[in-house]
């Protein structure tokens, strides 16, 4: 009895284990899908949209899709209050990366200067019979402010300065947090035997230690109406532009820039949605995807620009060997 | 829902009736036997052990402390006790009782060393006659370390084995239970929770098999006793430690170092295990090839004190158990991670004379999970997670043989969350609860082929508030139709107070925080219907089949569509699993084969959205366990497991996705696309079926003072490349584990 069952298991297992792989393609019957983006610049009256279709890879890498999946010949407008109606006309612009699609990128504009409370939809009639939709209002940014507080011009030497803070406030951030955020700070500086050439470099908010090593951390999306910048970072940062030049005083440091952009609700969301929330050891299989575009994907929003500037002070640039223009 | 509306009310009636009828027959002149059965070596209780009285042809099996009871046993008779346990000498004993006295009896089996066939004692085994132990598996630590090895022995992968649990894959020890969630299943270390059993991003279990005695596993309808879980209860009792002499063990794997250090204190003994990491190399293996920072250690202890001169027939035990994990990439940039758990409990048992058992304990069980950001855009979350459970359970047995329990527990939480969903909109989920809640079961065991255990639990107050007076009905019955066949039912409500927030779509979950179901949401209950078959038609060869039906409700899931702050964190939603399962065992003198088919179907409803199988839904699971004796101190091991494909989500295309990375230039969206997938139904499709071989070979070497054991394991043996997902971002196919040899080496003082 004893032998009939193991006979009968290893029979069992080795009928059923013969294959050793087999292969399964993860894709599902395909067709093609619309996508629209839309975002409106409530500080400009050049606005753009971009129209696409969805593609298949059947190797399973959509990187390898090198054809432009952007769509023409759409009939794209803008109502504004119910009754205002900005056609978007065809345009191009050269693609910066033409790694997978070549270098003309095509797209719709139109000329609309948003204002705050504007209730706006858009509407694009696409060549096959398809119509894309959405809807959404203009942020009202008239409460925005940019608050340098703590020393102007800026002294990260003063024992006072414990950072260098930029505060912000808008309507509707501590009620119901639609908004998000996103802050840099730029050194602009030039060098006396580069003339003529302005350089930008991005401040980060401070320096991390790694194994030694300072690894600079800038400011991340947020809905966080503060950014604040450490004196040791901005010191170390100042330090950094000329590492390696003992020919400190070539350096002319000018006025700082420090740019916010605010993020509308349904860009609010969208950005929320793609952001990275993933730690980099969960396995995650499927993505989410967020999209408030009718018959679609995609993403209709608005956002607004606003920028300050700064002087550091002059003594504490001195003493690093650099210049001042102001 | 008529049925549902009626059965509570019938539960009622059939408990009242058992309970009054069992008064009529208490006042018979009988005597009553109880005893404790212990391994002679070390004084460890053999849970689960058969005694048998071979006169009155009556057997029972012995409770996880090793104790037995007769009651109604005749007076002034001269009656013999056949004791007898797996891989043991069976012992005769011969005993006489006197009028309404209790017998005791201290019972020591040896251990059995040579090889040699059996000789068949009458009632080494006998039939359970009416047991109403419907989806009920036992597992002794022998039986566990018969299993194959992955690395290490392990408590959760090996319910791998019992047919209607699931597993998700090789990366994860999470099971899931005739249908239901990993978080729907209890885990009890000696009587408490464990809320985050795992190490190793869940791929091990955190409960180190050396410390555990044993295991006994309901699979769903348990009883009245247990509660706050919608599937399943895994009740691990550990080891007293030797009250013989002071030992101890030491073991070396791939992936841990361990030990355990045991012996006798006056009146007592005591137990001391401790495990750490030592490389997480073998982890890669099991988990997408990727380098894992990763530490952990667990440790245990356990004191029991049983002095008769301070109070008879009583034990009073203290444990604790404690596990962190940390996965530290010391690198800003880079997010940390760190879990623990920290168990600690006391129990006090006493045997008196009526026969009455009670139990009193305290037990607190905390949990604590806890990210890291660092300088990353990940959320800063902290779970914590304060449980503190007091109870008290009482056993009064008839000497009909009946059996009335009954208990008061008092369980206090408060755990604190700040939860960030995946649309970015942060909440503290979390609260503190109380609740109060009692029970009483009556097991009607006298009428021999009949058993029915009636009962239901009562709670009084609700985690979060509100409804009160919930009932949780339980009933169980058997019926013996002839001594190689019994029919078993059951049925029964149960209702779950917490959940975890769980995120479906990952295939591996750092973290998974507790909390209490909020108010705005129904506690989850349940409706288990359990029917099933038990037959021994030829003597050791035992078939059985299990067919279940199970329904979930109010189950709390996180609403991934927050998009404002007044939108609900969690949204319900409901479930419903059905199946069969086939079982063949048998238990020989020199091997045992256990052969399992489960056929379930399991689907899950969110409103608003259409059914879907969830991602651990498998049509067909078969299993196959063997382990053979081969003599002189080898041992061979062999474990084939099988599911047929689970679940995925099968990509429709692909269209390009703005990143938004340019919010940072001039020009914000007009460059920066990356593909992004589109999704078809949820789950509509199946992977192909899993399956893997495991072979295992040990030898024990008797060296002077101390044994050694050596385990060879291979796993996956034919390379099966099973499927683990595909990587959405390159379409690439990841494998589970491939052939993997591992050893381990234990040294037994």
């Amino acid at each position: 009895m004893k032998r009939m069952f193991l006979f009968g298991f290893l029979i069992c297992f080795a009928l059923l284990t013969l294959s050793c792989e087999e292969n399964i393609s993860p894709n599902g019957k395909f067709q093609p899908e619309y996508v629209l983006y839309c975002l409106i610049n409530a500080d400009s009256t050049f606005q753009t949209a971009y129209i696409s279709s969805s593609y298949k890879a059947d190797n399973c890498d959509p990187n390898s899709v090198k054809s432009d999946p952007a769509l023409t010949g759409a009939y794209v407008y803008l109502i504004v209050n119910g009754h205002t109606v900005y056609k978007f006309q065809e345009g191009t612009t050269v693609r910066s990366d033409t790694s997978r699609y070549g270098p003309t990128l095509k797209y719709y504009y139109t000329d609309y200067k948003p204002i705050g409370g504007d209730r706006i939809e858009i509407k694009a009639a696409l060549m096959n019979g398809g119509a894309l939709r959405s809807t959404l209002i203009i942020p009202n940014i008239s409460y925005l402010r940019l608050f340098p507080v703590g020393a102007v011009p800026y002294n990260p030497a003063n024992i006072m300065n414990k950072s260098l803070d930029f505060i912000w406030l808008c309507d509707n951030v501590y009620s119901d947090q639609d908004y998000y955020f996103y802050s840099r700070l730029q050194l602009v500086y030039t060098k006396d035997d580069e003339p003529g050439k302005i350089i930008k470099v991005t401040m980060p908010i401070y320096y991390a230690t790694n194994y030694g090593s300072l690894l600079p951390v800038y400011p991340k999306l947020s809905k966080d109406c503060i950014t604040s910048y450490f004196p040791d970072g901005i010191k170390n940062f100042l330090e950094s532009i000329s590492a390696g030049d003992e020919q400190k005083d070539k350096y002319t440091i000018h006025e700082c820039e420090f740019t916010l952009k605010l993020a509308e609700k349904n860009l609010a969301d969208y950005m929320a949605a793609i952001s990275d929330f993933q730690d980099e050891f969960s396995i995650r299989i499927d993505p989410t995807e967020w999209s408030n575009i009718e018959n679609g994907h995609g993403v209709f929003g608005a956002y607004s620009v606003k920028k300050a500037k700064l002087k550091i002070d002059k003594n504490f640039i001195a003493s690093l060997g650099y210049k001042t223009s102001y | 829902m008529k049925t549902a509306a009626i059965l509570p009310k019938l539960t009622l009636l059939i408990f009242l009736f058992t309970a009054f009828s069992a008064v009529s027959l208490h006042a018979q002149e009988r005597g009553n036997v109880s005893g404790v059965v212990t391994d002679s070596a070390n004084g460890e209780a053999l849970a689960f052990s058969s005694v048998y009285i071979a006169e009155l042809k009556r057997g029972v099996y012995t409770d996880s402390r090793g104790i037995f009871l007769f009651t109604g046993v005749p007076e002034d008779k001269k009656l013999t006790l056949i004791v007898s346990y797996v891989g043991y000498n069976p012992k005769k004993v011969t005993f006489e009782i006197a009028y309404r006295v209790m017998t005791k009896l201290k019972i020591a089996l040896s251990e059995r060393t040579v090889n040699i066939k059996e000789v068949e004692i009458e009632g080494t085994r006998f039939n359970k006659e009416n047991e109403t132990d419907i989806s009920l598996q036992r597992i002794s630590s022998r039986q566990l370390e018969a299993l194959p090895q992955s690395v290490e022995t392990d408590v959760l992968r090996s319910l791998q084995y019992i047919p209607g649990v699931q597993f998700s894959g090789d990366a994860s020890a999470k099971y899931y239970v005739r249908g239901g969630t990993s978080n729907q299943n209890l885990i009890l270390l000696d009587d408490t929770p464990v809320y985050n059993p795992y190490h190793a991003l869940g791929v091990f279990s955190a409960i180190d098999p050396e410390m555990i005695n044993s295991i006994e596993f309901h699979k769903s309808a348990y009883p009245a006793e247990f509660s706050g879980r919608l599937s399943s209860v895994l009740k691990i009792v550990t080891k007293d430690g030797n009250k013989m002499k002071m030992g101890g063990k030491a073991s070396l794997s791939l992936l841990s170092v361990k030990g355990l250090l045991e012996g006798p204190i006056p009146y007592g003994s005591y137990m001391l295990t401790a495990r750490k990491s030592t490389s997480t190399n073998i982890l890669k293996k099991f988990i997408n090839n990727k380098n894992y920072p990763y530490d952990f250690y667990d440790w245990s202890f356990k004191l029991n004190y049983a002095n008769p001169h301070v109070l008879e027939d009583a034990k009073f035990t203290v444990h604790g158990f404690f596990s962190g994990d940390k996965l530290m990439n010391n690198n800003p940039v880079k997010q940390d991670f760190k879990w623990t758990n920290d168990i600690i409990g006391f129990e006090y048992f006493q045997l008196s004379k009526n026969p009455l058992f009670y139990v009193i304990s305290g037990n607190f069980s905390r949990f604590t999970g806890e990210v890291f950001p660092n300088a990353t855009p990940t959320k800063a979350s902290r779970n914590n997670m304060n449980d503190i459970i007091v109870k008290a359970d009482f056993r009064y047995i008839y000497e009909s043989k009946d059996e009335l329990d009954f208990g008061l527990r008092i369980q206090e939480i408060k755990t604190s969350l700040l939860v960030t969903n995946p649309n970015g909109f942060k909440t503290d989920l979390g609260s503190r609860g109380t609740e109060i809640s009692v029970f009483a079961r009556y097991l009607l065991l006298r009428l021999g082929a009949f058993g029915a255990d009636v009962g239901t639990r009562v709670n009084l107050t609700r985690m979060a508030g509100g409804e009160s007076g919930f009932f949780e009905p339980r009933l169980r019955f058997t019926y013996r139709s002839s001594p190689q066949v019994a029919i078993k039912w059951a049925w029964g409500l149960f209702k779950q107070d917490l959940t975890t927030i769980s995120d479906e779509n990952e295939a591996v979950t750092l973290y998974e925080p507790w909390i209490i179901v909020p108010r705005y949401l129904h506690p989850s209950k349940s409706v288990h219907y359990v029917i099933g078959i038990e037959t021994e038609f030829i003597k050791d060869y035992i078939f059985n089949i299990d067919g279940y039906y199970k329904t979930c409700r109010d189950i709390a899931l996180l609403n991934d569509n927050k998009n404002s702050a007044n939108n609900d964190d969690l949204i319900s939603g409901s479930s419903l699993a059905y199946g069969l399962e086939f079982q063949f065992i048998t238990n020989q003198n020199d091997f045992s084969l256990n052969a399992a088919y489960t056929l379930a179907w399991v689907t899950n409803e969110i409103k608003g959205q259409k059914e879907y199988a969830p991602r651990y839904d498998s049509r067909h699971n078969i299993n196959f366990t063997l382990d053979y004796n081969l003599g002189d101190g080898w041992k061979a091991s062999a474990a084939w497991v099988y599911t047929s494909g689970h679940p995925f989500t099968q990509v429709r295309g692909y269209y390009d996705k703005l990143t938004l990375d340019g919010i940072n230039s001039e020009n914000l969206f007009l460059q920066d696309y990356i593909p992004l997938i589109l999704l078809g139904d949820r789950n509509i499709a199946r992977l192909p079926d899993y399956h893997r071989l495991d072979l295992s070979l040990s030898k024990q070497l008797n060296l002077p003072f101390c044994k050694l054991h050596i385990n060879l394991s291979l796993v996956n043996v034919y390379n099966r490349k099973n499927i683990f997902y595909f990587d959405r971002k390159t379409g690439e196919q990841v494998n589970m584990i491939p052939f993997l040899p591992t050893a381990s080496l234990k040294l037994e003082l």
